[in-house]
């Protein structure tokens, strides 16, 4: 749990206060949490699953940004507990919902940063004092995200022992459903990426190519 | 400017966000990172006080794009601009580097990136090499931009908004956004390929698949957040009524 947590807090400062690496991707951070409990290939399964979810995302304007890093790991954290379909499904699930509640302990830090920032300015600016302030912020950021990813795989553990065995849809028909689920963030993307009518040629020619694929 | 010293910003640059906050934005980030370059300027106590709280003032870029603020800056307080002057270029800049950046990183750089390396995950038997092809080339064009902006904003100093439009970053947004049309498309043919019409009654998922992705096409930014809701509805749902 400890590690787990450690990762989270990592991922956390790369999603906006540190660095940004992109090591906070869905993709990447389930990733590093599958290696970290010896299932990397599980933990890639849920990272591409996710990710497909917060491809057309862009943070701009009032968006809110949603907490992939923590969130990631606590899917993956929960799939490997869970195992089988009903591991896929109650952690995308749960990565869903950790991301966005995880979302508003950013809003909450983003408004405790203000506090910090007006305390620099409140009495003569010295280059300490400016540094402490920043330094003070970031390492705001990484215990929350610790304490986001301990209480998700915390929360999301107990809820296990009531929901999992619940699950008895085939693997099949999981995937199934998350893909459909899926496939309208793709839709959004497309969109961003041009649209449909400045994009129909190139999209058509690589979906010919997936599919065809799918098949070799 | 010295090479130690651009080092020490670049480094300092990475954290530009890490006190972001909804009123001064990345005001106190900026401050930090030029803090190295300001002592260069060989000013008394005051007066680098009096820089120090100017830019702590609200100031908001892109990330990887900073760099261009932060040298141009750098280049007017060396070369003793008024402070009205440096306020009014921080003004003027702010918008340009939002703006571009979100275009062609968060719009283009990084959606087709993660195409690529999710077409890669479906093909490849190995977990690591996806993500290590993503991270070393989602990061070289990162590393380059911030590099590149450092140094353009310290060469062209105040003017460097004339360098930024004749690079057209726009154009090369719109050419990665090409490619990634063409990885998105690769991808929807696997996933309907492999997880949608090869399924239980396939031919239903598939319709649902085209059906979602049209939704998507449809309403844009506001369908995500809404898909994901409705997925753990139904999942919950699922789940109660423990269907077979």
């Amino acid at each position: 749990m400890l590690a787990l947590s450690t990762l989270g807090a990592v991922l956390a400062l790369d999603a906006t206060s540190l660095g940004q690496f992109m090591i906070s991707r869905p993709l990447v951070a389930a990733t590093l949490a599958g290696g970290l409990l010896g299932e990397p290939g599980l933990g890639i399964q849920i990272g591409a699953i996710l990710e497909l979810f917060y491809l057309s995302e862009m943070p701009s304007g009032g968006f809110r940004v949603p907490e992939l890093g923590p969130a990631s790991v606590v899917a993956v954290a929960l799939a490997s507990t869970t195992g089988g379909p009903a591991g896929v499904v109650i952690g995308i699930t749960a990565g869903l919902l950790v991301s966005e509640l995880g979302g508003l302990t950013v809003e909450a830090q983003r408004r405790l940063n203000m506090t910090v920032t007006a305390s620099v300015e409140a009495t003569r600016v010295n280059e300490l004092r400016l540094v402490c302030a920043h330094l003070l912020a970031m390492s705001l950021d990484f215990v929350r995200g610790g304490i986001v990813t301990l209480v998700g795989i915390s929360v999301g553990t107990q809820v296990i022992g009531i929901v999992a065995d619940r699950w008895t849809l085939s693997s099949e028909s999981t995937m199934a459903i998350v893909v459909v689920a899926a496939s309208i963030h793709l839709g959004a993307l497309l969109r961003r990426f041009g649209g449909w009518r400045a994009r129909q040629t190139v999209f058509l020619v690589g979906l010919i190519a997936g599919i065809i694929g799918t098949y070799l | 400017m010295d090479l130690s010293t651009r080092i020490t910003v670049f480094l300092r640059s990475f954290s530009i966000q890490g006190s972001w906050n909804y009123r001064s934005v990345l005001g106190l980030g900026f401050a930090f990172s030029i803090v190295p370059l300001l002592r260069r300027c060989n000013l008394s106590a005051e007066e680098l006080e009096t820089a120090l709280r100017r830019h702590l003032e609200p100031f908001n870029s892109h990330p990887y794009l900073v760099g261009i603020a932060l040298g141009a800056v750098a280049r007017m307080e060396e070369e003793r601009e008024t402070a009205v002057m440096i306020r009014r270029f921080k003004e003027a800049i702010r918008g340009a580097l939002g703006s571009l950046g979100d275009s062609l990183i968060w719009g283009a750089w990084r959606p087709t990136t993660l195409l690529l390396a999710l077409v890669l995950a479906w093909a490849m038997p190995s977990s690591w090499v996806p993500v290590i092809i993503f991270l070393i080339i989602y990061n070289s064009a990162h590393m380059i931009l911030r590099w590149w902006g450092l140094r353009l904003g310290l060469e062209k100093g105040s003017k460097v908004g004339n360098s930024l439009e004749n690079v057209n970053l726009s154009h090369l947004a719109e050419r990665v956004r090409f490619g990634g049309t063409l990885l998105l498309g690769i991808l929807s043919g696997v996933l309907l390929g492999s997880y949608l019409t090869g399924a239980n009654a396939g031919w239903l998922w598939g319709i649902l698949g085209i059906f979602g992705f049209g939704v998507g096409h449809r309403f844009g930014a506001r369908a995500p957040r809404l898909s994901s809701l409705i997925l753990v509805g139904v999942v919950g749902l699922l789940i109660v009524l423990r269907i077979q």
